[in-house]
């Protein structure tokens, strides 16, 4: 066998796995889509895997007769605010760290990050107890609070990686030429840092949205319930109403969607810039 | 001395606008996560009981307790050993596996950005969404899993996947894993993204296979942005909650619960809240032995 064959073979092979994994990935995906689009005959019929019909039914019990309109908004809301408010803090934070000398700045960084290793679970139980004393239990304010404990840590060292790559001379150069301090800031790091702190806010956006337990814990009255935690009211005691669930998960999927297809190319470079690039 | 002082003094002027740009941020940091992990900790030394804060009798101090009392629970004890082959066979796997697809989608190949968007698709997707979807796919009634292994009669009745011991365990993993991989996988296609075609060029010449040139060359250069990737993945498998909990809620017979889920356990289930900070404690000392195993891989690399 000579190279060129070989070569052939490892083309396809590298192919085939990854059109594997490709399936392996969204394949779950579809079959939930097919799935919101069935009857309820026919999510129980075996034989209909692809339906002979769709319906849109689902789709409509959900967004015209449940609550999940309403999760919908409150975990927009909350996710939202938490973005805000960490890429505010961590853009003075890293404009900070980055541009002026602060005595043991790498210091600051380091228990910064750590903050954001520690696992969940150990602060929500205090959590709880400090909650309770504030009286922000079913709050949005609690939550909002609970939520920058992770998108914080993450954003900041996010934004000093990519203030970072921005060189003094750019600003230099600014002042020189009459701006001030603010407005060389705001006329050329943040317009220079624009993709990286794009990225940063998905981030924080995502991991919000993503998040179940504060939510699951924290979250008493049913109005007041997010996205995520919502999904459960379709869970019944003794049954599962599968059609309207899936259609649920497929409406809570759209957001991420669209974010993803916002910010698809700086992505790959994004995700890995401030936690290996440091 | 003095001119030391002074020196201090006018430096301070000058720099005084960037403390106070990271005053907000770190009182945040302070407030957010530090106060709380203090407070997390005096909590497992009481006795604390969240209906009767204020009752003297369960607001004591409990010396080690709490943390004698969950090593002599068996689920306690079981709990550990499920999160040590849950955290090996999750790091395992993913990396692996991403290590391949990596490889794979660096080749130049047609469609390529669109795979490589595709691939992503498990990473984005919440938690909670993806234990809804694969409890579906694993129902014993509509799951497609059960439909088609019925169909290609590899077996012959419905199986309830997460409802029994010997498949839960396996069944949630999967899930972890399905969803760990692209993140792992994005950070070794950066890293091997960063390496130059010619030196691959120059080893082909030298007569190197491409498995030599794979463990002479590629390993060696990735080595150090894979072992942070892979930590930080780790941190990640230790702390997840939302897929076991959502899918099995730790059971059946606890044979998915990890630290994670029974320090949640006792604490909001059972309303043990001294038990539950001890074994969240003991959770975080092993995520801060890997945090800083992180912290000094990443220092050193500023370093240099």
């Amino acid at each position: 066998m000579n190279r060129i064959q070989k070569e052939r073979i490892r083309t396809v092979i590298a192919y085939v796995f990854t059109v594997l994994m490709v399936a392996a990935s969204i394949l779950p995906f579809l079959y939930v889509i097919l799935t919101a689009l069935k009857s309820s005959e026919q999510i129980y019929d075996p034989t209909q895997i692809i339906p002979s019909y769709i319906t849109f039914d689902n789709f409509k019990q959900v967004i015209f007769h449940s609550n999940f309109i309403r999760y919908f908004v409150n975990s927009i809301f909350i996710t939202v605010v938490t973005m805000v408010i960490c890429m505010i803090l961590s853009v003075m934070a890293a404009y900070g760290l980055t541009r002026y000398y602060i005595a043991g700045a790498e210091k600051i960084k380091m228990v910064i990050l750590m903050t954001r290793m520690f696992p969940g679970i150990l602060l929500c139980i205090p959590y709880y107890v400090i909650m309770k004393q504030m009286n922000l239990i079913d709050s949005y304010v609690g939550l909002i609070m609970m939520y920058c404990s992770f998108t914080l840590p993450f954003a900041i060292w996010n934004t000093c990686a990519f203030f970072n790559t921005i060189p003094w001379d750019l600003e230099e150069a600014a002042m020189i030429d009459g701006c001030s301090r603010i407005r060389s800031f705001f006329s050329v790091i943040l317009y220079v840092a624009k993709p990286g702190l794009f990225v940063t806010a998905l981030f924080c956006f995502m991991s919000s949205w993503d998040e179940y337990m504060y939510a699951a814990t924290f979250i008493n009255t049913t109005l007041k319930k997010t996205i995520q935690v919502g999904m459960k009211d379709f869970i019944g005691q003794y049954s599962i109403d599968w059609g309207l669930l899936m259609a649920a998960v497929v409406i809570s999927l759209i957001p991420i969607l669209i974010f993803f297809a916002l910010v698809q190319k700086n992505l790959v470079e994004g995700l890995s810039s401030g936690a290996v690039k440091g | 001395m003095r001119q030391h002082r002074i020196g201090k003094k006018l430096e301070l002027k000058r720099n005084w606008p960037g403390y106070l740009l990271l005053a907000p941020a770190v009182i945040a940091v302070l407030a957010l996560s530090i106060y709380p992990l203090c407070r997390g900790i005096y909590l497992s030394f009481v006795n604390y009981n969240l209906v009767r804060p204020n009752d003297e009798a369960f607001n004591t101090f409990a010396g080690l307790n709490n943390y004698i009392k969950i090593f002599k629970d068996k689920i306690f004890i079981q709990s550990i050993g499920n999160t040590v082959k849950w955290t090996v066979i999750n790091l395992v796997v993913q990396l692996v596996v991403a290590m391949l697809l990596a490889l794979a989608l660096n080749r130049k190949m047609k469609g390529r950005s669109v795979f490589r968007t595709l691939i992503l698709v498990p990473w984005a997707v919440p938690h909670a969404i993806a234990a809804m979807t694969f409890t579906f796919l694993y129902n014993a009634n509509v799951g497609i899993i059960n439909i088609l292994a019925v169909k290609l009669g590899l077996i012959t009745e419905s199986v309830s996947w997460l409802g029994n011991v010997g498949s839960a365990f396996w069944c949630v993993i999967l899930v972890a894993i399905w969803k760990g991989i692209p993140f792992q996988m994005i950070f070794i296609l950066a890293a091997l993204q960063g390496i130059p075609g010619d030196v691959y060029e120059s080893a082909d010449i030298d007569g190197a296979s491409r498995w030599q040139s794979f463990w002479r060359i590629t390993l060696p250069i990735i080595k150090e942005p894979l072992a942070i990737s892979t930590i930080l993945n780790l941190i990640g498998i230790i702390s997840c909650f939302n897929t076991i909990w959502l899918m099995t809620e730790g059971g059946p017979l606890y044979s998915t619960e990890i630290i994670y889920t029974y320090a949640y356990r006792e604490a909001f289930i059972k309303h043990n809240f001294g038990t539950g900070a001890a074994a969240s404690v003991i959770l975080f000392i092993f995520m801060t032995l890997f945090s800083w195993i992180y912290l000094r891989m990443i220092s050193e690399k500023e370093g240099q």
